[in-house]
């Protein structure tokens, strides 16, 4: 029989930080990388349904910069914190026109891309806290 | 696709959506998350009609 001390040490090398920035970079990344894949793809796929439907819906997609609107700086870190399909819009030019403002359904529209985006930020604390063993 | 742009299609689209993350995130367990994840539905789905409704009464 072989003796503890004999064993080979087994280091977990999940990194808590590295969930969470995975998890603010693309929704459900983090727990992918926790090895939490059913979670991972409940996440993915709840948010960026969210977010395409928001475009659908009429969602402008914009980056507010200066502090002559300030609703508008959180309004725009809410888009931002969606991670890479706000990133895929902005770079692929989509909802950009600013005509869609015209649009009777855009308000749905940037509500439902906010609010995946602010859902991802909690999905990416969620990753965080099951890296450092704090949830299951 | 018309039919997306209905408001009751949006708000049950959206209170399903958020209520299935939110789920998941609040419990441990399948039958919790379930459980939470019906509750928050139906709260957003409720509230929404009752706010819609009285709005509608008092405009």
């Amino acid at each position: 029989m072989e003796d503890v001390k004999d064993l080979p040490i087994v280091v977990d090398r999940v990194r808590p930080w590295v969930a969470g920035i995975l998890g603010i970079l693309m929704p459900g990344a983090g727990h992918a990388y926790l090895g939490k894949t059913g979670r991972a793809a409940i996440y993915f796929s709840c948010t960026v349904a969210m977010f395409c439907l928001g475009v659908f819906y009429g969602a402008r997609l914009y980056f507010q910069v200066g502090f002559d609107d300030p609703l508008a700086i959180i309004r725009s870190a809410a888009q931002v914190a969606m991670g890479a399909p706000y990133a895929v819009g902005k770079i692929l030019g989509i909802a950009q026109d600013a005509e869609l403002i015209t649009r009777s359904t855009f308000e749905y529209g940037t509500t439902f891309t906010e609010v995946a985006g602010l859902l991802n930020i909690l999905i990416a604390l969620d990753a965080y806290d099951v890296g450092a063993g704090r949830k299951k | 696709m018309s039919f997306l742009n209905s408001h009751l299609v949006a708000l049950t689209l959206f209170s399903a959506l958020a209520s299935t993350v939110m789920g998941t995130l609040a419990e441990d367990t399948f039958e919790a998350r379930r459980l939470y994840a019906l509750k928050a539905f139906g709260g957003f789905f409720l509230t929404s009609l009752a706010g819609a409704w009285l709005m509608r009464l008092l405009s």
